[in-house]
């Protein structure tokens, strides 16, 4: 009948219309590169990794002495940094290994690390000349974890006096330490709480993200050493700042604050063009590892005043 | 002719004649400064105004854009000398293909236009960065009457020259005589020659506290350079700068 094949077709036409409509909405929010707030899927263990645009032949021939013009410093006045340096005690370790000390290593210990109180290196494997901390264990990415318990280990059997707090970082991670003793200044080492970038999901108090560093007070460190005598947390786990949170929760330490006083983020899981620029999108390195991090939202690059944090090296 | 400061002019080359004097620059001390009263010094750093010329391609739009949000904001007017016509930002066109023929008419007509306003001018390429509150405290003592020639000098063999790549400075009295010796062919030839490389290794004891040029930047890295150079800072550390260069109003990344 005439009317129901018209009726047909206006269904016809209308479905299709729709269809239109919508492949061209998917087209264009792909054109446009529309900014969406979605729940990043961090790869907790390296969401770092993939900004990694170190090719050979970018490498550092050779090294800067940082200190050959000190005499240009005169007109500074370091007091107040001065005093913080021997009110707050950092001591600091690196995770590294054997395959990295030229490549990375050496440049963390050529740059911030001198500005610790205390550094060490912690590889797989001793090094007498470097030196690195053998902590006897295998290299990759599942025995982050287990390295991470070692090297706490190995600080608080050896060096548990020397320092209030304990900053573990990675060897591609650039720490600004007068800015993190300004934060550390606040809070008592007695007191069980530790500090990084903290992410919401997967534990209550949130857990802190590895790739940009973390740092635990002096009673943070004693519970969670002792945490793995009386087993209270695992040994085991293929993520290790994931595992280190829920431990941390376990024990009662809590999980603290580490923005400026305007509400900024102080430790940055990524490279500075990521969290500077809107819209930057790291390329993916050629590993084995498929990095799904979607389009993430970077907020307003406004006037930042006080801001102290810890930076990925380029 | 004792003197003649701009005898022969390649890109990124330049010359003096066999009596130039290479000037070391020197800044100026700050107890002299700090004598000056709270006005006197607010005139000084009110005093010295630089124009900023970057000379772009369409090619370099990425470098372009980058120049443009960060350190250009900094100079008291930057403009952009471009080959040719781009719709994405406002620029000069200057109609010429080869950075040579691009940086004479760039000088042209940034004299003509500007030979009143400014003391004080700064050439650029787009991979260029540049702090011009650095630069304007190293022009502190200098006179831009007189002819001077500013940038990162290389020697090679005889020739003296300064380094495009991190950018030239000139007074006005030097653009004045450039713009008189621009148009004539045996003073200025037409071609251009190759730029130099640069050295891949790191130096010792480099780079100065208040360095003013670096070349060779990537876009990103140029955003990466403002917030280090304004915003990141070593809680602690006091500075006690006896003059302030401000950059002029609406430059809101710092």
């Amino acid at each position: 009948m005439a009317s129901s094949k018209s009726l047909m077709n206006l269904l016809t036409f209308t479905f299709g219309s729709a269809i239109g409509f919508f492949v061209c909405y998917l087209l264009f929010s792909i054109i446009l590169e529309e900014q969406v707030k979605i729940q990043p899927h961090v790869l907790h263990n390296d969401p770092h990794g993939q900004h990694s645009a170190d090719t050979d032949n970018n490498q550092l021939q050779g090294q800067m002495n940082f200190n050959a013009d000190a005499g240009q410093h005169k007109d500074e006045d370091k007091n107040i940094a001065e005093g913080l340096y021997h009110k707050v005690k950092i001591l600091c370790w690196v995770m590294t290994g054997p395959q990295n000390l030229e490549k990375k290593a050496k440049h963390v210990k050529a740059t911030w690390a001198q500005r610790c109180n205390k550094v060490l290196f912690m590889s797989s494997e001793e090094n007498k000349d470097f030196p690195t901390v053998g902590l006897e264990t295998k290299e990759g990415r599942d025995q982050l974890y287990w390295k991470t318990i070692k090297a706490f280990q190995y600080v608080y059997d050896h060096y548990f006096d020397d320092a209030d707090w304990f900053m573990k970082a990675d060897d591609d991670t650039y720490v600004i330490l007068d800015n993190l003793r300004w934060l550390l200044s606040k809070y008592s080492p007695e007191q069980p709480i530790y500090f990084g970038r903290r992410f919401k999901p997967y534990v209550k108090q949130g857990y802190m993200s590895g790739g940009a560093g973390y740092v635990l007070s002096k009673e943070a460190l004693k519970r969670f050493v002792a945490a793995f005598k009386t087993n209270k947390c695992t040994h085991s786990s293929s993520i290790e700042d994931l595992a280190l949170g829920k431990c941390m929760e376990i024990l009662n330490v809590e999980a603290g604050d580490s923005r400026d006083t305007s509400g900024r983020e102080t430790f940055h899981p990524f490279v500075p063009e990521h969290h500077l620029i809107r819209g930057y999108l790291p390329k993916h390195s050629g590993t084995g590892i498929t990095i799904t991090i979607l389009l993430w939202r970077v907020l307003d690059v406004a006037p930042i005043l006080q801001f102290h944090s810890t930076m990925l090296t380029l | 002719m004792l003197v003649t400061l701009l005898g022969h002019i390649k890109v990124g080359h330049g010359t003096k004649a066999h009596h130039h004097e290479h000037h070391h620059i020197q800044a100026p001390n700050k107890e002299d400064v700090l004598n000056l009263s709270e006005g006197e010094r607010v005139e000084l750093s009110k005093s010295i105004r630089v124009y900023c010329i970057i000379l772009v391609k369409p090619k370099d739009l990425g470098h372009w854009a980058a120049a443009r949000e960060t350190w250009s904001k900094h100079c008291d007017k930057a403009e952009f000398y471009s080959s040719e016509n781009v719709k994405v930002f406002d620029s000069v066109s200057v109609n010429a293909n080869d950075l040579w023929a691009m940086m004479r008419k760039a000088y042209k007509i940034t004299y003509e236009r500007y030979k009143d306003e400014f003391s004080w001018f700064f050439l650029a390429y787009p991979t260029t960065f540049a702090i011009i509150e650095n630069l304007k405290y190293f022009l502190l003592k200098k006179d831009p009457s007189q002819p001077f020639y500013i940038g990162h000098t290389v020697k090679s063999g005889d020739l003296e020259y300064v380094d495009g790549e991190g950018g030239i400075v000139l007074s006005i009295e030097s653009l004045r005589r450039l713009s008189g010796v621009l148009g004539d062919p045996d003073k200025c030839p037409e071609q251009e020659e190759a730029m130099s490389t640069h050295p891949q290794q790191v130096v010792d004891g480099c780079c100065s506290d208040m360095a003013i040029t670096f070349s060779g930047l990537a876009p990103n890295h140029m955003h990466v350079m403002m917030y280090g150079v304004y915003r990141l800072r070593p809680y602690g550390h006091s500075y006690s700068d006896a003059l302030v260069f401000l950059p002029p109003p609406g430059s809101d990344n710092d």
